[in-house]
């Protein structure tokens, strides 16, 4: 055990205390095992002095200065000072690119840095794995897209997105989509009309504080007027209509308009199926009958005036002010 | 700052050159095992001592700071050359010891055996028994502690001891 307290000892002998090498030599008159280690180490510096030594080659010295002079005439930045250079001009890129990320956060469409937070938004949702986490990011994105298109509208912007979001209310030519008022005229309404609670994907411009639609998609092409779930004017459980007033459907169905068919609304956003066209000529317009939807009117008015206002709960029983 | 004139610097630097070229050529030969590959990179040493010398702090140990760029060189060549294998003794070499060899070659067994060390282990031994060197200056060479040096030389001398002396481990 006393070994173990002198080991390292014995290899540097030669640079002990007085006071170190007494201790160190009386343990030595009593352990041969330390006594060995120490002449091996001392037959070890025998042998590793017959190393002796080398001389520089003649031109050594030469290249040397050689050497010095090509390094004297490039720029005579030390390493420190340029890794210094480097990482703050990383750090100031960093800085920037973080920043201009963080800014362009709240960028609304028609803004120059709009485009960077499409393309941030873009690459993210393509680098999420398929499946929930891709689809969630999806919806995070399209609520985004609503919140722009409010905001726009608040402040009187003038742009074109598209918008997805449930179908809330339809009154007349006003549809509520995920809490935005869109104005839908008969020359973009699909054929036939979402049902309430039915996510369409609308190609909007938004100018004047209001918003209009170019195109309308149903998202879901199964439907069938079938399979069309009620609407609350239809429930029984919706708002009830007073008594000897005319029960009114919510959903006017689209009615030409007269106007010729404009060939920019055709374009349909990439992501509606193929066999729900977003925009159907109106003189091609036919009036599919269907069990809750009878064709009523073809109001183009103002939003309606909802005493819950625009963020109220249209979907239930919120029925059209305006008749026929 | 280390020589704040050129002039300055290129004085210091020609002192530092003439009083330690030959040390270290010898050391990074002992270190490599080429003496044609020592001086080439004892060349690096002195370039790249040259060109740090301005963000020196006036009163450094040169001698340390020269012996701390060179094992720093040699351990860059020695990771180029896959040399390197930091175990955690040291001891690289599991192989029977070699027996000694004639009169005539033992300068090339010695240094055999130095090269079979682990680089790790090798540096303190080659500064301290070939170098002459104390434990206190190889510390502030290689920017360890005292300490940590006395172990390594204690663990590369059995190394040693097992390599070329053919000696068993004591076990201590």
């Amino acid at each position: 055990m006393a070994c173990r307290k002198f080991r390292r000892d014995l290899a540097r002998y030669r640079e002990l205390t007085p006071a170190e090498r007494q201790a160190l030599d009386e343990h030595l008159r009593v352990c041969p095992r330390c006594r060995n280690a120490l002449a091996a180490y001392a037959r070890q510096d025998a042998f590793l002095g017959t190393l002796g030594a080398i001389q520089p080659s003649p031109g050594w010295a030469r290249r040397v200065q050689e050497r010095l002079q090509t390094a004297k005439k490039s720029p005579s930045i030390s390493r420190p000072v340029w890794a210094k250079a480097w990482a703050l001009a990383f750090l100031a890129i960093l800085l920037l690119a973080s920043s201009t990320l963080v800014v362009s956060a709240h960028a609304l469409p028609g803004q120059p840095l709009y485009v960077l937070k499409r393309g941030q938004e873009e690459l993210r949702l393509r680098l999420l794995p398929e499946g929930t986490p891709r689809a969630e990011y999806a919806q995070t994105l399209a609520e985004r897209r609503r919140e722009e298109a409010k905001r726009l509208i608040q402040k009187g912007g003038t742009a074109e997105l598209t918008l997805e979001g449930p179908v809330e209310a339809m009154r007349d030519a006003w549809w509520r989509v995920g809490g935005v008022e869109v104005q839908v005229t008969g020359l973009v309404r699909p054929d036939p009309l979402p049902a309430l609670g039915e996510t369409v994907t609308l190609h909007v411009r938004i100018q004047g504080g209001h918003a209009t639609a170019l195109a309308v998609t149903r998202q879901a092409s199964s439907h069938t007027p079938a399979e069309r779930p009620l609407t609350p004017e239809e429930t029984p459980s919706a708002t009830p209509t007073p008594q000897g007033e005319e029960h009114t459907p919510a959903i006017a169905s689209p009615s030409p308009t007269g106007l010729p068919p404009t060939p920019t609304l055709a374009a349909s956003p990439s992501r509606a199926p193929a066999n729900t066209p977003s925009f159907v000529p109106p003189g091609q317009l036919k009036k599919t009958p269907q069990p809750t939807a009878a064709p009523t009117r073809e109001g183009e008015s103002a939003p309606p005036h909802d005493e819950k206002g625009p963020s109220g709960d249209q979907g239930r029983g919120d029925a059209p002010r305006g008749r026929p | 700052m280390a020589g704040s004139t050129d002039l300055e610097r290129d004085a210091l630097f020609e002192r530092l050159f003439h009083a330690f070229q030959g040390a270290i050529v010898n050391y990074l030969y002992r270190l490599i095992g080429d003496a044609a590959e020592a001086e080439e990179l004892a060349q690096d040493v002195f370039v790249r001592a040259y060109q740090a010398l301005p963000s020196l702090k006036g009163e450094a140990n040169y001698r340390a700071w020269l012996y701390r760029i060179a094992t720093h060189c040699a351990y860059d060549l020695l990771r180029r050359r896959r040399l390197v294998r930091w175990l955690p003794l040291g001891a690289q070499e599991t192989s029977a010891p070699s027996p000694p060899a004639p009169d005539g070659d033992l300068r090339d067994a010695v240094q055999e055996a130095l090269l079979r060390l682990s680089p790790e282990y090798r540096v303190p031994l080659i500064l301290y028994s070939v170098q002459g060197y104390s434990t206190a200056e190889i510390a502030e060479m290689l920017g360890i502690s005292v300490g940590a040096v006395k172990t390594r030389l204690y663990r590369a001398r059995e190394a040693f001891r097992r390599i070329y002396q053919g000696d068993e481990s004591d076990g201590l």
